[in-house]
């Protein structure tokens, strides 16, 4: 069909895209060199002799786990803090990102078809919100901690704003780029038939991706959890404010028995979303 | 009921450049039934693409159930689209969706935003969903997934889709290209009696000859983008059909162009 040329005129024995790939490997590793000189990255560092004691040092006043009845106690309650703040951060998250993501999704987009007047003011609204994604999730979230502390004063409601406002951002963005690389046609033939934005995304886009929806969603909460480190730096309690008081302490098997509970929390995160994305397979 | 539809000098380039239609006047009345053929590139998918409100022309006037969609508000050409159906080619169905959900979909213009979120908790017309389906022999279908029927079976599912949202205006961009020869027709039996019955105006693109001459009493021959005939069916004859696929033919590439003149010959001694 497209290409009109026959037999002689092309060479048929040589890939012609090859030089373009090559290009764009050699332009990655001429970047990519000074970048790592740049950042003082010496791979020799890891076989100096020295350094091994120096970490080994370091990581052996991390044994054996503090798991004293009282302590563990104290693990416990914060760990629920800590689970209760990364679920109501995410919650609040979801309801900033589903109406801009679906606001962004231009598969979605009723003007389009046509194109109907008035498609360039949508366009505009779109990047509108677009900008909008971006200083949202572009602020560190301990900036908008601190700015909440402000606000609220120290406690938790900051630490869960900061983390909504963040994550909403985050999760719109990655919900945009998810419906947009599912198959348009679908949700294009439900809107020819009259269906709303949000009954095309429900019947036509939704069935094809809710397993990457899914799975993004719980990997954001699992970062939820992380995230609640930054929690106790504004007094929000959980963990990240037991891990705060015992760093400071130098009490390192308090710190460590911290850490495998983070190491748990993230393995139960694998396994929901391993079988989230089973239920929806 | 629907008030038909007309162009008058209609045109249409893609992006590209290429002209896709030029100088389209036609027009049909309500319950009318026609089938458009000609070579492939003629332009058949953007002239039900048009009349479907997908594709806006860039020239001419058009009005479809006695509305000009490109003058109507958003919730105005909503309600029209809700009031055409098209049957597309390659019927657009989620994989993972079940048929039930699929059909029921064809009313997602008509319901409220309420009722289609419902529906996905419990589907809120599996009697309606069911008999658009019996009607194309699928009904024990109803709560298969979509990835669990063949290509054939998923153009039926379309189609059932469209029977359920009750068209003023059915259109078909060749709906039956993925069924063999014996269920293409009942397939096309069974769509022209439903627009005769239902009083509905009915547009499809054929490959078939054989097919377009037995069902539809009226045929628009499309090439290079312009109405090549207009004609009640007895009226064609195997000359014009010769002449709307020639080009074909005198291709350098062709051969073998004897074999399109058997199939034309064959199909106009039906």
């Amino acid at each position: 069909m497209g290409h009109t040329t026959h037999g002689s005129t092309r060479d048929y024995t040589h890939d012609p895209d090859a030089k373009k790939r090559f290009l764009y490997f050699a332009l990655a590793l001429i970047i990519l060199w000074p970048l790592l000189q740049l950042a003082e990255f010496n791979p020799l560092a890891f076989f100096d002799r020295s350094n091994w004691q120096v970490m080994g040092n370091f990581l052996s006043q991390f044994f054996p786990p503090n798991i004293e009845a009282g302590f563990l106690q104290l693990v416990f309650k914060a760990t629920v803090e800590t689970l209760a703040m990364a679920t109501a951060g995410t919650a609040l998250a979801l309801l900033i990102a589903v109406p801009l993501g679906l606001a962004m999704t231009f598969s979605l987009s009723i003007s389009r078809l046509g194109p109907a007047d008035g498609h360039g003011v949508r366009k505009f609204v779109r990047s509108i919100a677009r900008l909008l994604m971006v200083v949202l999730r572009g602020i560190p979230e301990i900036v908008w901690a601190l700015l909440f502390v402000r606000v609220f004063g120290l406690g938790a409601v900051a630490g869960v704003t900061a983390i909504s406002i963040t994550y909403g951002g985050m999760l719109a963005k990655v919900y945009a780029e998810i419906l947009e690389s599912s198959n348009s046609q679908v949700s294009r033939a439900l809107i020819l038939a009259g269906s709303g934005r949000v009954g095309a995304f429900l019947y036509g886009l939704l069935p094809g991706s809710a397993q990457e929806l899914a799975s993004y969603t719980v990997y954001r909460w699992e970062a939820a959890v992380r995230a609640s480190v930054i929690m106790g730096f504004v007094g929000a309690g959980g963990l990240g404010q037991l891990m705060d008081q015992s760093m400071k302490m130098l009490n390192g098997s308090e710190v460590s028995t911290i850490l495998i509970v983070f190491l748990v929390l993230v393995l139960f995160a694998d396994s929901l979303s391993w079988y989230v994305r089973r239920e929806l397979a | 009921m629907g008030l038909g539809f007309s162009f008058e000098k209609l045109s249409y380039s893609h992006s590209n450049g290429k002209v896709a239609l030029q100088g389209i006047e036609l027009s049909a009345n309500p319950g009318e039934q026609m089938a458009i053929v000609g070579p492939s590139g003629a332009g058949k998918t953007t002239f039900l693409n048009i009349l479907a409100t997908g594709t806006r022309p860039l020239l001419g006037q058009i009005e479809i159930l006695g509305k000009r969609p490109w003058e109507l508000s958003g919730v105005e050409l909503k309600k029209l689209r809700s009031k055409i159906g098209l049957i597309h080619q390659a019927p657009p169905l989620p994989p993972k969706q079940r048929v039930v959900t699929a059909v029921l979909a064809g009313k997602l213009g008509q319901w409220s935003l309420l009722k289609s979120i419902l529906s996905l908790l419990y589907p809120v017309d599996i009697t309606g969903a069911h008999n658009s389906l019996a009607q194309l022999d699928l009904g024990e279908r109803l709560f298969e997934r979509c990835d669990q029927l063949s290509g054939g079976q998923l153009q039926r599912v379309g189609i059932a889709r469209v029977l359920y949202q009750e068209p003023e205006l059915m259109l078909a961009d060749e709906p039956v290209s993925a069924m063999d020869p014996v269920l293409s027709d009942l397939t096309i039996k069974r769509l022209t009696q439903y627009a005769s019955n239902k009083g509905v105006t009915f547009v499809a693109s054929l490959h078939d000859i054989e097919i377009a001459l037995k069902w539809f009493p009226r045929m628009i021959g499309l090439r290079e983008g312009k109405i090549m005939f207009d004609l009640p069916t007895p009226k064609v004859t195997q000359k014009l059909l010769q002449e709307l696929y020639a080009s074909e033919m005198d291709s350098p590439d062709l051969n073998s162009s004897t074999q399109s003149t058997v199939v034309l010959q064959k199909s106009f001694e039906l």
